[in-house]
Protein backbone atom coordinates (compact mmCIF):
# COMPACT_ATOMS: atom_id res chain seq x y z
CA UNK A 1 0.00 0.00 0.00
CA UNK A 2 2.79 2.34 0.87
CA UNK A 3 4.47 1.52 -2.42
CA UNK A 4 1.33 2.24 -4.45
CA UNK A 5 0.85 5.60 -2.81
CA UNK A 6 4.38 6.55 -3.66
CA UNK A 7 3.70 5.97 -7.37
CA UNK A 8 0.63 8.15 -7.66
CA UNK A 9 2.35 11.52 -7.99
CA UNK A 10 4.67 10.16 -10.65
CA UNK A 11 1.83 8.87 -12.78
CA UNK A 12 -0.11 12.09 -12.47
CA UNK A 13 2.84 13.93 -13.96
CA UNK A 14 2.16 12.21 -17.26
CA UNK A 15 -1.04 14.20 -17.69
CA UNK A 16 0.48 17.55 -16.86
CA UNK A 17 2.56 18.17 -19.94
CA UNK A 18 2.32 21.69 -21.26
CA UNK A 19 0.83 22.34 -24.68
CA UNK A 20 3.28 22.42 -27.54
CA UNK A 21 2.44 24.84 -30.29
CA UNK A 22 2.37 28.48 -31.24
CA UNK A 23 -0.30 30.93 -32.24
CA UNK A 24 0.22 31.91 -35.86
CA UNK A 25 -1.18 35.04 -37.45
CA UNK A 26 -2.28 35.78 -40.00
CA UNK A 27 -3.49 32.45 -41.28
CA UNK A 28 -3.12 33.68 -44.85
CA UNK A 29 -0.36 36.05 -45.90
CA UNK A 30 -0.76 38.41 -48.84
CA UNK A 31 2.40 40.02 -50.23
CA UNK A 32 2.18 43.09 -52.42
CA UNK A 33 4.50 42.88 -55.41
CA UNK A 34 5.61 46.45 -54.78
CA UNK A 35 6.70 45.73 -51.21
CA UNK A 36 7.95 42.20 -51.89
CA UNK A 37 7.87 41.39 -48.20
CA UNK A 38 5.50 40.26 -45.53
CA UNK A 39 5.58 38.93 -42.02
CA UNK A 40 3.97 36.30 -39.86
CA UNK A 41 3.63 36.68 -36.14
CA UNK A 42 4.27 33.76 -33.81
CA UNK A 43 3.15 33.87 -30.21
CA UNK A 44 3.91 31.24 -27.63
CA UNK A 45 1.02 31.11 -25.13
CA UNK A 46 2.61 28.28 -23.17
CA UNK A 47 4.89 28.16 -20.18
CA UNK A 48 7.67 26.33 -22.02
CA UNK A 49 9.81 27.49 -24.95
CA UNK A 50 8.80 26.23 -28.37
CA UNK A 51 11.26 25.35 -31.09
CA UNK A 52 10.06 26.45 -34.51
CA UNK A 53 11.33 25.70 -37.98
CA UNK A 54 10.05 27.33 -41.16
CA UNK A 55 9.93 26.10 -44.73
CA UNK A 56 8.00 26.74 -47.92
CA UNK A 57 6.40 24.47 -50.44
CA UNK A 58 4.03 24.76 -53.38
CA UNK A 59 0.49 23.52 -53.08
CA UNK A 60 -3.12 24.53 -53.27
CA UNK A 61 -6.47 23.15 -52.11
CA UNK A 62 -8.36 20.83 -54.38
CA UNK A 63 -11.23 18.43 -53.84
CA UNK A 64 -11.08 14.66 -53.99
CA UNK A 65 -13.69 12.46 -55.61
CA UNK A 66 -15.91 12.73 -52.54
CA UNK A 67 -15.79 16.51 -52.52
CA UNK A 68 -13.46 16.76 -49.54
CA UNK A 69 -11.00 19.62 -49.63
CA UNK A 70 -7.39 18.47 -49.49
CA UNK A 71 -4.09 20.20 -50.07
CA UNK A 72 -2.34 19.13 -53.25
CA UNK A 73 1.39 19.61 -52.88
CA UNK A 74 3.75 19.60 -55.82
CA UNK A 75 7.43 19.09 -55.12
CA UNK A 76 8.69 20.33 -58.47
CA UNK A 77 6.18 22.73 -60.00
CA UNK A 78 6.81 23.53 -63.64
CA UNK A 79 6.84 26.99 -65.14
CA UNK A 80 3.16 26.90 -66.00
CA UNK A 81 2.17 26.72 -62.34
CA UNK A 82 1.68 29.74 -60.20
CA UNK A 83 4.35 28.79 -57.73
CA UNK A 84 6.13 31.36 -55.62
CA UNK A 85 7.73 28.73 -53.40
CA UNK A 86 11.02 28.89 -55.25
CA UNK A 87 11.59 32.60 -54.84
CA UNK A 88 10.15 33.48 -51.46
CA UNK A 89 12.41 33.03 -48.48
CA UNK A 90 11.62 33.09 -44.80
CA UNK A 91 13.85 34.57 -42.10
CA UNK A 92 14.70 33.13 -39.70
CA UNK A 93 14.09 29.52 -40.58
CA UNK A 94 14.84 28.22 -37.11
CA UNK A 95 14.04 29.95 -33.87
CA UNK A 96 12.92 29.43 -30.32
CA UNK A 97 9.92 31.35 -29.06
CA UNK A 98 10.18 31.90 -25.30
CA UNK A 99 7.07 31.53 -23.15
CA UNK A 100 4.50 34.29 -23.58
CA UNK A 101 6.65 36.07 -26.15
CA UNK A 102 6.28 36.92 -29.82
CA UNK A 103 8.60 36.46 -32.75
CA UNK A 104 8.20 37.68 -36.29
CA UNK A 105 8.98 35.65 -39.36
CA UNK A 106 9.78 37.83 -42.36
CA UNK A 107 9.17 36.68 -45.89
CA UNK A 108 11.14 38.25 -48.70
CA UNK A 109 10.24 37.71 -52.34
CA UNK A 110 12.70 37.77 -55.22
CA UNK A 111 10.47 37.11 -58.20
CA UNK A 112 12.04 36.40 -61.57
CA UNK A 113 12.36 39.39 -63.92
CA UNK A 114 9.39 39.97 -66.16
CA UNK A 115 6.98 38.06 -63.97
CA UNK A 116 3.55 38.46 -65.57
CA UNK A 117 0.81 40.13 -63.58
CA UNK A 118 -1.15 37.81 -61.37
CA UNK A 119 -1.14 36.01 -58.10
CA UNK A 120 1.50 33.42 -57.23
CA UNK A 121 1.17 30.93 -54.42
CA UNK A 122 3.23 29.16 -51.84
CA UNK A 123 2.55 27.44 -48.55
CA UNK A 124 4.40 28.34 -45.42
CA UNK A 125 5.10 25.39 -43.15
CA UNK A 126 5.58 26.21 -39.48
CA UNK A 127 6.74 23.25 -37.45
CA UNK A 128 6.66 23.64 -33.68
CA UNK A 129 7.64 21.38 -30.86
CA UNK A 130 8.19 21.85 -27.20
CA UNK A 131 11.19 20.67 -25.31
CA UNK A 132 11.79 16.96 -25.02
CA UNK A 133 9.08 15.55 -22.81
CA UNK A 134 10.24 13.52 -19.86
CA UNK A 135 9.62 9.84 -20.26
CA UNK A 136 7.55 8.90 -17.30
CA UNK A 137 7.54 5.61 -15.53
CA UNK A 138 8.28 3.90 -12.32
CA UNK A 139 12.00 4.13 -12.12
CA UNK A 140 12.69 1.43 -9.62
CA UNK A 141 10.83 -1.43 -11.26
CA UNK A 142 10.83 -0.91 -15.01
CA UNK A 143 13.66 -1.62 -17.31
CA UNK A 144 11.95 -0.10 -20.36
CA UNK A 145 10.18 3.26 -20.37
CA UNK A 146 8.36 4.66 -23.38
CA UNK A 147 7.01 8.09 -24.27
CA UNK A 148 6.32 10.05 -27.45
CA UNK A 149 6.63 13.75 -28.01
CA UNK A 150 4.08 15.59 -30.11
CA UNK A 151 5.04 17.92 -32.91
CA UNK A 152 2.68 20.10 -34.88
CA UNK A 153 3.08 21.48 -38.37
CA UNK A 154 0.80 24.24 -39.53
CA UNK A 155 0.58 25.12 -43.21
CA UNK A 156 -0.81 28.47 -44.25
CA UNK A 157 -1.25 30.11 -47.65
CA UNK A 158 1.07 32.77 -49.04
CA UNK A 159 -0.19 34.89 -51.93
CA UNK A 160 2.17 37.10 -53.91
CA UNK A 161 0.38 39.67 -56.02
CA UNK A 162 2.19 41.07 -59.03
CA UNK A 163 0.64 44.00 -60.84
CA UNK A 164 -3.08 44.05 -61.59
CA UNK A 165 -4.88 41.08 -60.09
CA UNK A 166 -8.47 40.11 -60.47
CA UNK A 167 -10.55 37.14 -59.47
CA UNK A 168 -13.90 35.53 -59.95
CA UNK A 169 -15.61 32.19 -59.88
CA UNK A 170 -17.95 30.36 -62.19
CA UNK A 171 -20.43 27.97 -60.61
CA UNK A 172 -22.14 25.16 -62.50
CA UNK A 173 -23.63 21.70 -62.10
CA UNK A 174 -25.27 22.49 -58.76
CA UNK A 175 -26.75 19.27 -57.47
CA UNK A 176 -28.05 17.74 -54.27
CA UNK A 177 -28.52 14.36 -52.64
CA UNK A 178 -30.22 13.25 -49.46
CA UNK A 179 -28.01 11.55 -46.90
CA UNK A 180 -29.77 10.68 -43.66
CA UNK A 181 -31.01 13.86 -42.03
CA UNK A 182 -28.85 16.04 -44.25
CA UNK A 183 -28.88 17.46 -47.73
CA UNK A 184 -25.56 17.09 -49.49
CA UNK A 185 -24.73 19.92 -51.88
CA UNK A 186 -22.08 19.90 -54.56
CA UNK A 187 -21.28 22.14 -57.49
CA UNK A 188 -18.44 22.73 -59.88
CA UNK A 189 -16.41 25.86 -59.19
CA UNK A 190 -13.90 27.26 -61.64
CA UNK A 191 -11.61 30.12 -60.71
CA UNK A 192 -11.57 33.11 -63.05
CA UNK A 193 -9.00 35.84 -63.57
CA UNK A 194 -5.39 35.64 -62.44
CA UNK A 195 -5.83 35.31 -58.68
CA UNK A 196 -7.37 32.78 -56.33
CA UNK A 197 -11.00 33.27 -55.44
CA UNK A 198 -11.05 33.78 -51.66
CA UNK A 199 -14.52 34.13 -50.27
CA UNK A 200 -17.49 32.51 -48.61
CA UNK A 201 -20.01 30.00 -49.89
CA UNK A 202 -23.55 30.10 -48.53
CA UNK A 203 -26.50 27.87 -49.22
CA UNK A 204 -30.13 28.23 -48.18
CA UNK A 205 -32.92 25.70 -48.59
CA UNK A 206 -36.40 27.18 -48.68
CA UNK A 207 -39.81 25.57 -48.71
CA UNK A 208 -42.68 26.54 -51.02
CA UNK A 209 -43.66 29.37 -48.64
CA UNK A 210 -40.18 30.82 -48.77
CA UNK A 211 -39.30 29.78 -45.23
CA UNK A 212 -35.72 28.70 -44.60
CA UNK A 213 -35.47 24.98 -43.81
CA UNK A 214 -31.72 24.57 -43.86
CA UNK A 215 -28.56 26.50 -44.53
CA UNK A 216 -24.80 26.31 -44.55
CA UNK A 217 -21.96 28.78 -44.72
CA UNK A 218 -18.23 28.16 -45.05
CA UNK A 219 -15.07 29.91 -46.14
CA UNK A 220 -13.72 28.81 -49.49
CA UNK A 221 -10.70 29.28 -51.71
CA UNK A 222 -10.88 28.30 -55.38
CA UNK A 223 -7.48 28.07 -57.03
CA UNK A 224 -8.25 26.18 -60.21
CA UNK A 225 -11.26 23.89 -60.30
CA UNK A 226 -12.98 22.10 -57.46
CA UNK A 227 -16.25 20.42 -56.54
CA UNK A 228 -16.61 20.76 -52.79
CA UNK A 229 -19.21 18.89 -50.81
CA UNK A 230 -21.34 20.57 -48.16
CA UNK A 231 -23.93 18.96 -45.94
CA UNK A 232 -26.74 20.88 -44.31
CA UNK A 233 -28.89 19.34 -41.63
CA UNK A 234 -32.51 19.52 -42.67
CA UNK A 235 -34.14 16.97 -40.37
CA UNK A 236 -37.49 15.52 -41.37
CA UNK A 237 -39.07 17.69 -44.04
CA UNK A 238 -42.55 17.40 -45.43
CA UNK A 239 -42.40 15.79 -48.85
CA UNK A 240 -42.55 18.34 -51.60
CA UNK A 241 -40.58 20.72 -53.77
CA UNK A 242 -37.96 22.93 -52.19
CA UNK A 243 -35.43 25.37 -53.58
CA UNK A 244 -31.75 25.47 -52.84
CA UNK A 245 -29.97 28.74 -53.49
CA UNK A 246 -26.20 28.89 -53.36
CA UNK A 247 -24.06 31.99 -53.63
CA UNK A 248 -20.37 32.78 -53.43
CA UNK A 249 -19.16 36.16 -52.28
CA UNK A 250 -15.71 37.61 -51.66
CA UNK A 251 -16.61 38.49 -48.10
CA UNK A 252 -14.64 36.96 -45.26
CA UNK A 253 -14.76 37.79 -41.57
CA UNK A 254 -11.35 36.31 -40.92
CA UNK A 255 -9.51 38.45 -43.47
CA UNK A 256 -9.22 42.20 -43.65
CA UNK A 257 -11.09 43.81 -46.54
CA UNK A 258 -7.84 45.29 -47.83
CA UNK A 259 -6.58 41.87 -48.90
CA UNK A 260 -9.82 40.58 -50.39
CA UNK A 261 -10.23 40.97 -54.13
CA UNK A 262 -13.75 42.06 -55.02
CA UNK A 263 -15.79 40.09 -57.48
CA UNK A 264 -19.36 39.80 -58.59
CA UNK A 265 -21.51 37.47 -56.54
CA UNK A 266 -21.86 34.05 -58.14
CA UNK A 267 -25.32 32.51 -57.73
CA UNK A 268 -27.07 29.35 -58.69
CA UNK A 269 -30.19 27.54 -57.57
CA UNK A 270 -31.76 24.15 -57.99
CA UNK A 271 -35.06 22.55 -57.16
CA UNK A 272 -34.92 19.87 -54.50
CA UNK A 273 -37.50 17.16 -54.28
CA UNK A 274 -38.10 15.67 -50.84
CA UNK A 275 -39.85 12.28 -51.15
CA UNK B 1 -13.86 110.13 -32.83
CA UNK B 2 -13.47 107.70 -35.68
CA UNK B 3 -9.74 107.49 -35.07
CA UNK B 4 -10.31 107.05 -31.34
CA UNK B 5 -12.62 104.12 -31.99
CA UNK B 6 -10.05 102.49 -34.26
CA UNK B 7 -7.42 102.91 -31.59
CA UNK B 8 -9.68 101.38 -28.96
CA UNK B 9 -10.46 98.42 -31.22
CA UNK B 10 -6.80 97.89 -31.94
CA UNK B 11 -5.97 97.99 -28.24
CA UNK B 12 -8.74 95.51 -27.46
CA UNK B 13 -7.46 93.19 -30.16
CA UNK B 14 -4.01 93.42 -28.63
CA UNK B 15 -5.39 92.45 -25.25
CA UNK B 16 -7.15 89.44 -26.72
CA UNK B 17 -4.00 88.37 -28.48
CA UNK B 18 -2.15 88.59 -25.22
CA UNK B 19 -4.78 86.39 -23.53
CA UNK B 20 -4.58 83.77 -26.24
CA UNK B 21 -0.84 83.77 -26.00
CA UNK B 22 -0.68 83.53 -22.26
CA UNK B 23 -3.69 81.36 -21.49
CA UNK B 24 -4.44 79.78 -24.86
CA UNK B 25 -5.64 76.31 -25.52
CA UNK B 26 -4.64 74.31 -28.51
CA UNK B 27 -5.34 70.77 -29.58
CA UNK B 28 -3.40 68.20 -31.52
CA UNK B 29 -4.41 64.70 -32.48
CA UNK B 30 -2.84 61.42 -33.39
CA UNK B 31 -4.31 58.06 -34.29
CA UNK B 32 -4.24 54.84 -32.37
CA UNK B 33 -4.02 51.97 -34.82
CA UNK B 34 -4.07 48.20 -34.68
CA UNK B 35 -4.29 45.42 -37.21
CA UNK B 36 -6.17 42.41 -35.90
CA UNK B 37 -5.14 39.20 -37.57
CA UNK B 38 -7.05 35.97 -37.31
CA UNK B 39 -4.69 33.34 -35.92
CA UNK B 40 -4.52 29.60 -36.14
CA UNK B 41 -3.12 27.49 -33.36
CA UNK B 42 -2.23 23.85 -33.61
CA UNK B 43 -1.04 22.41 -30.33
CA UNK B 44 0.08 19.12 -28.94
CA UNK B 45 -1.69 19.16 -25.62
CA UNK B 46 -0.74 15.78 -24.19
CA UNK B 47 2.10 13.48 -25.06
CA UNK B 48 1.40 9.85 -25.85
CA UNK B 49 2.76 8.05 -22.84
CA UNK B 50 3.23 4.33 -22.29
CA UNK B 51 5.01 4.55 -18.99
CA UNK B 52 6.68 1.27 -18.15
CA UNK B 53 6.67 -1.64 -20.52
CA UNK B 54 8.12 -5.08 -20.03
CA UNK B 55 10.18 -7.03 -22.56
CA UNK B 56 8.04 -9.52 -24.42
CA UNK B 57 4.76 -7.89 -23.35
CA UNK B 58 2.93 -5.67 -25.81
CA UNK B 59 1.29 -2.61 -24.35
CA UNK B 60 -1.48 -0.56 -25.91
CA UNK B 61 -2.65 2.93 -25.10
CA UNK B 62 -6.12 3.58 -26.45
CA UNK B 63 -7.06 7.00 -27.80
CA UNK B 64 -9.76 6.99 -25.15
CA UNK B 65 -7.15 6.81 -22.40
CA UNK B 66 -7.61 10.26 -20.91
CA UNK B 67 -4.33 10.19 -19.04
CA UNK B 68 -1.98 8.69 -21.60
CA UNK B 69 -3.36 9.13 -25.14
CA UNK B 70 -1.76 11.71 -27.37
CA UNK B 71 -3.91 14.81 -27.78
CA UNK B 72 -3.83 17.66 -30.26
CA UNK B 73 -6.02 20.70 -30.57
CA UNK B 74 -6.65 23.11 -33.42
CA UNK B 75 -8.11 26.59 -32.97
CA UNK B 76 -8.95 28.87 -35.87
CA UNK B 77 -11.68 30.48 -37.87
CA UNK B 78 -15.10 28.89 -37.50
CA UNK B 79 -16.19 26.35 -40.10
CA UNK B 80 -12.89 26.47 -41.93
CA UNK B 81 -12.01 23.35 -43.92
CA UNK B 82 -8.59 21.95 -43.11
CA UNK B 83 -6.50 19.05 -44.28
CA UNK B 84 -4.64 17.00 -41.71
CA UNK B 85 -2.22 14.13 -41.64
CA UNK B 86 0.00 12.38 -39.15
CA UNK B 87 3.63 11.42 -39.41
CA UNK B 88 4.11 8.37 -37.24
CA UNK B 89 7.21 6.52 -36.13
CA UNK B 90 7.51 2.79 -36.64
CA UNK B 91 10.18 2.51 -34.00
CA UNK B 92 10.99 4.38 -30.83
CA UNK B 93 14.65 4.77 -30.05
CA UNK B 94 16.91 4.74 -27.06
CA UNK B 95 20.49 5.26 -28.06
CA UNK B 96 21.02 2.74 -30.79
CA UNK B 97 18.13 0.50 -29.75
CA UNK B 98 14.71 0.36 -31.35
CA UNK B 99 11.32 -0.49 -29.93
CA UNK B 100 8.55 -1.22 -32.45
CA UNK B 101 5.36 0.80 -32.32
CA UNK B 102 2.27 0.45 -34.49
CA UNK B 103 -1.47 -0.27 -34.60
CA UNK B 104 -2.19 3.43 -34.53
CA UNK B 105 -5.77 4.42 -33.87
CA UNK B 106 -7.23 7.87 -33.59
CA UNK B 107 -10.30 9.99 -33.16
CA UNK B 108 -11.30 13.43 -34.30
CA UNK B 109 -13.94 15.60 -32.76
CA UNK B 110 -15.05 19.21 -32.71
CA UNK B 111 -15.24 19.01 -28.93
CA UNK B 112 -12.57 17.93 -26.48
CA UNK B 113 -14.02 14.47 -26.01
CA UNK B 114 -13.69 10.97 -27.41
CA UNK B 115 -17.39 10.66 -27.96
CA UNK B 116 -19.60 12.33 -30.49
CA UNK B 117 -16.86 12.52 -33.10
CA UNK B 118 -15.46 9.92 -35.47
CA UNK B 119 -12.66 7.42 -35.53
CA UNK B 120 -9.72 8.03 -37.84
CA UNK B 121 -6.77 6.10 -39.14
CA UNK B 122 -3.76 8.23 -38.29
CA UNK B 123 -1.58 6.43 -40.80
CA UNK B 124 -3.92 7.29 -43.67
CA UNK B 125 -3.24 9.83 -46.39
CA UNK B 126 -4.07 13.48 -45.73
CA UNK B 127 -7.71 13.80 -44.78
CA UNK B 128 -10.10 16.72 -44.73
CA UNK B 129 -12.06 18.01 -41.80
CA UNK B 130 -13.80 21.19 -40.76
CA UNK B 131 -13.37 23.32 -37.69
CA UNK B 132 -16.43 23.64 -35.50
CA UNK B 133 -18.75 26.60 -35.39
CA UNK B 134 -16.47 27.99 -32.70
CA UNK B 135 -13.33 27.17 -34.67
CA UNK B 136 -12.16 24.10 -32.75
CA UNK B 137 -10.95 20.64 -33.66
CA UNK B 138 -9.39 17.92 -31.50
CA UNK B 139 -7.43 14.80 -32.29
CA UNK B 140 -6.69 11.83 -30.05
CA UNK B 141 -4.18 9.10 -30.90
CA UNK B 142 -3.22 5.80 -29.37
CA UNK B 143 -0.90 2.99 -30.40
CA UNK B 144 0.67 -0.28 -29.33
CA UNK B 145 4.29 -0.94 -28.53
CA UNK B 146 5.62 -4.47 -28.92
CA UNK B 147 8.94 -4.85 -27.14
CA UNK B 148 10.62 -8.15 -27.91
CA UNK B 149 11.71 -10.42 -25.09
CA UNK B 150 15.27 -9.20 -25.43
CA UNK B 151 14.39 -5.51 -25.45
CA UNK B 152 17.28 -3.54 -24.02
CA UNK B 153 16.58 -1.40 -21.01
CA UNK B 154 16.28 2.35 -21.50
CA UNK B 155 14.02 5.31 -22.12
CA UNK B 156 12.54 5.06 -25.61
CA UNK B 157 11.27 8.15 -27.33
CA UNK B 158 9.80 9.21 -30.65
CA UNK B 159 7.76 11.98 -32.21
CA UNK B 160 4.19 12.06 -33.48
CA UNK B 161 3.67 14.92 -35.90
CA UNK B 162 0.30 16.38 -36.82
CA UNK B 163 0.25 18.53 -39.95
CA UNK B 164 -2.71 20.83 -40.43
CA UNK B 165 -3.10 22.78 -43.62
CA UNK B 166 -5.34 25.78 -44.04
CA UNK C 1 -14.85 108.46 -24.65
CA UNK C 2 -11.45 109.94 -24.03
CA UNK C 3 -11.31 108.05 -20.73
CA UNK C 4 -12.12 104.83 -22.52
CA UNK C 5 -9.33 105.44 -25.01
CA UNK C 6 -6.89 106.11 -22.22
CA UNK C 7 -8.00 102.98 -20.41
CA UNK C 8 -7.58 100.81 -23.48
CA UNK C 9 -4.20 102.30 -24.24
CA UNK C 10 -3.07 101.69 -20.67
CA UNK C 11 -4.30 98.12 -20.85
CA UNK C 12 -2.39 97.59 -24.05
CA UNK C 13 0.77 98.74 -22.41
CA UNK C 14 0.47 96.04 -19.75
CA UNK C 15 0.48 93.25 -22.32
CA UNK C 16 3.98 91.90 -22.90
CA UNK C 17 5.46 92.49 -26.32
CA UNK C 18 4.38 89.93 -28.89
CA UNK C 19 7.99 89.01 -29.61
CA UNK C 20 8.32 87.58 -26.10
CA UNK C 21 5.21 85.40 -26.43
CA UNK C 22 6.10 82.21 -28.32
CA UNK C 23 2.69 80.86 -29.19
CA UNK C 24 1.71 77.53 -27.82
CA UNK C 25 1.36 74.84 -30.41
CA UNK C 26 0.81 71.12 -30.36
CA UNK C 27 1.35 68.79 -33.26
CA UNK C 28 0.63 65.09 -33.57
CA UNK C 29 3.88 63.53 -34.76
CA UNK C 30 3.42 59.77 -34.61
CA UNK C 31 0.48 57.44 -34.15
CA UNK C 32 0.21 55.07 -31.25
CA UNK C 33 0.66 51.89 -33.22
CA UNK C 34 -0.16 48.48 -31.83
CA UNK C 35 0.77 46.74 -35.06
CA UNK C 36 -0.37 43.17 -35.51
CA UNK C 37 -2.72 42.14 -32.74
CA UNK C 38 -3.97 38.67 -31.95
CA UNK C 39 -7.52 38.06 -30.72
CA UNK C 40 -7.52 37.43 -26.99
CA UNK C 41 -3.92 38.51 -26.53
CA UNK C 42 -3.40 41.97 -25.00
CA UNK C 43 -0.77 44.06 -26.76
CA UNK C 44 1.15 46.61 -24.72
CA UNK C 45 2.99 49.55 -26.25
CA UNK C 46 5.28 51.24 -23.70
CA UNK C 47 5.61 55.00 -23.92
CA UNK C 48 9.33 54.42 -24.42
CA UNK C 49 8.81 52.47 -27.64
CA UNK C 50 10.49 54.54 -30.34
CA UNK C 51 8.66 52.68 -33.08
CA UNK C 52 5.16 52.38 -31.64
CA UNK C 53 4.53 54.99 -28.93
CA UNK C 54 2.38 57.96 -29.87
CA UNK C 55 4.13 61.32 -29.94
CA UNK C 56 3.07 64.95 -29.80
CA UNK C 57 5.44 67.90 -30.05
CA UNK C 58 4.50 71.01 -28.10
CA UNK C 59 5.90 74.52 -28.01
CA UNK C 60 5.24 77.42 -25.71
CA UNK C 61 6.79 80.39 -24.00
CA UNK C 62 10.07 79.38 -22.43
CA UNK C 63 9.95 78.67 -18.73
CA UNK C 64 6.18 79.01 -18.76
CA UNK C 65 3.79 76.32 -17.64
CA UNK C 66 1.04 74.54 -19.47
CA UNK C 67 -1.49 71.87 -18.60
CA UNK C 68 -1.72 68.77 -20.74
CA UNK C 69 -5.06 67.01 -21.03
CA UNK C 70 -5.72 63.96 -23.15
CA UNK C 71 -9.00 63.00 -24.69
CA UNK C 72 -8.62 59.23 -24.72
CA UNK C 73 -10.80 56.79 -26.65
CA UNK C 74 -11.95 53.66 -24.87
CA UNK C 75 -12.12 51.65 -28.07
CA UNK C 76 -10.73 51.60 -31.57
CA UNK C 77 -13.19 51.12 -34.40
CA UNK C 78 -12.73 48.54 -37.12
CA UNK C 79 -14.56 46.74 -39.90
CA UNK C 80 -18.34 46.76 -39.83
CA UNK C 81 -18.34 48.87 -36.68
CA UNK C 82 -16.41 46.32 -34.64
CA UNK C 83 -14.62 47.80 -31.64
CA UNK C 84 -11.37 46.92 -29.93
CA UNK C 85 -11.00 47.99 -26.28
CA UNK C 86 -8.15 50.30 -25.32
CA UNK C 87 -6.65 50.77 -21.88
CA UNK C 88 -4.36 53.50 -20.59
CA UNK C 89 -2.46 52.97 -17.38
CA UNK C 90 -1.39 55.44 -14.74
CA UNK C 91 2.05 55.95 -16.25
CA UNK C 92 1.35 55.50 -19.92
CA UNK C 93 2.13 59.12 -20.78
CA UNK C 94 5.48 60.85 -20.54
CA UNK C 95 6.85 64.34 -21.04
CA UNK C 96 10.33 65.17 -22.21
CA UNK C 97 11.70 68.70 -22.11
CA UNK C 98 14.56 67.56 -24.30
CA UNK C 99 12.19 65.85 -26.74
CA UNK C 100 14.05 62.60 -26.12
CA UNK C 101 12.01 59.43 -25.80
CA UNK C 102 14.70 58.09 -23.53
CA UNK C 103 14.28 60.90 -21.03
CA UNK C 104 10.69 61.18 -19.93
CA UNK C 105 8.75 62.03 -16.82
CA UNK C 106 5.84 59.66 -16.63
CA UNK C 107 2.33 60.76 -15.81
CA UNK C 108 -1.24 59.53 -15.86
CA UNK C 109 -2.80 60.41 -19.20
CA UNK C 110 -6.25 60.36 -17.59
CA UNK C 111 -5.33 63.30 -15.36
CA UNK C 112 -4.25 66.83 -16.30
CA UNK C 113 -0.49 67.22 -16.07
CA UNK C 114 1.38 70.50 -15.74
CA UNK C 115 4.61 70.92 -17.64
CA UNK C 116 7.21 73.66 -17.75
CA UNK C 117 8.57 74.55 -21.14
CA UNK C 118 12.32 74.48 -21.48
CA UNK C 119 14.49 77.42 -22.43
CA UNK C 120 13.95 76.72 -26.09
CA UNK C 121 10.21 76.43 -25.55
CA UNK C 122 9.91 72.93 -26.95
CA UNK C 123 8.92 69.57 -25.55
CA UNK C 124 7.49 66.21 -26.52
CA UNK C 125 4.71 64.13 -25.08
CA UNK C 126 4.78 60.37 -25.51
CA UNK C 127 1.90 57.97 -25.06
CA UNK C 128 1.73 54.22 -24.67
CA UNK C 129 -1.26 52.00 -24.00
CA UNK C 130 -2.75 48.53 -24.13
CA UNK C 131 -4.99 47.06 -26.81
CA UNK C 132 -7.24 44.37 -25.37
CA UNK C 133 -8.79 42.39 -28.22
CA UNK C 134 -11.41 39.88 -27.22
CA UNK C 135 -10.95 36.25 -28.27
CA UNK C 136 -13.54 36.70 -31.01
CA UNK C 137 -12.11 39.97 -32.29
CA UNK C 138 -12.88 40.43 -35.95
CA UNK C 139 -9.93 40.71 -38.32
CA UNK C 140 -9.14 44.05 -39.90
CA UNK C 141 -7.77 47.52 -39.31
CA UNK C 142 -8.85 49.45 -36.23
CA UNK C 143 -8.30 53.13 -35.52
CA UNK C 144 -9.21 55.79 -32.98
CA UNK C 145 -8.30 59.41 -32.46
CA UNK C 146 -6.33 60.62 -29.46
CA UNK C 147 -6.38 64.33 -28.78
CA UNK C 148 -3.96 66.28 -26.61
CA UNK C 149 -5.12 69.65 -25.36
CA UNK C 150 -2.48 72.09 -24.15
CA UNK C 151 -3.63 74.97 -21.98
CA UNK C 152 -1.06 77.64 -21.38
CA UNK C 153 -0.96 78.74 -17.76
CA UNK C 154 -0.11 82.33 -17.01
Amino acid sequence: MRRALRFIPILLCATRLGAQGVVIAPHALFIDGRARSGSVLLYNPNTEPVEVSISLLFGYPVTDSLGRIVLRTIDHPDSTMRSAAGWIQAFPRRLTVPPLERQTIRLLASPPPGLPAGEYWARLVIAARGGQAPVTGVTDTAAVKVGLTLEVRTIIGVYYRQGAVRTGVAMSNLRTALAGDSLVVRSRLVQQGNAAYIGTVQGVLTDPTGATRGEFKAPIGVYYTMEPRYAMRIGALTPGRYWLKVKLTTEREDLGPEVLLPSAVARDSVEVGIP
Amino acid sequence: MYNASKLAFAALALVLTGVISAQGQVNGSILATAQVQTPITVSGTQNLSFGNVFPGVAKAVAYTDAANAGKFSVAGQASTPVTYSFTLPTNLTSGGNNLPIGSWLGYENTSNSTSGGSGITPSAAPTSSTLSGSGALFFFVGATVTPPANQAAGSYTGTVTLTVSY
Amino acid sequence: MRLLSYALALTALTVPPLSAQRPITVAGVRSLSFGAVLPGVPTVVPRTSAANAGQFDVTGPHDSQAALTFTLPVVMTGPAGATLPLLFGGSDAGYSQSQSIGSQIGFDPKQPFVITFSQNGRGSVFLGGTAQPVPTQRAGSYTATITLTVVSLP
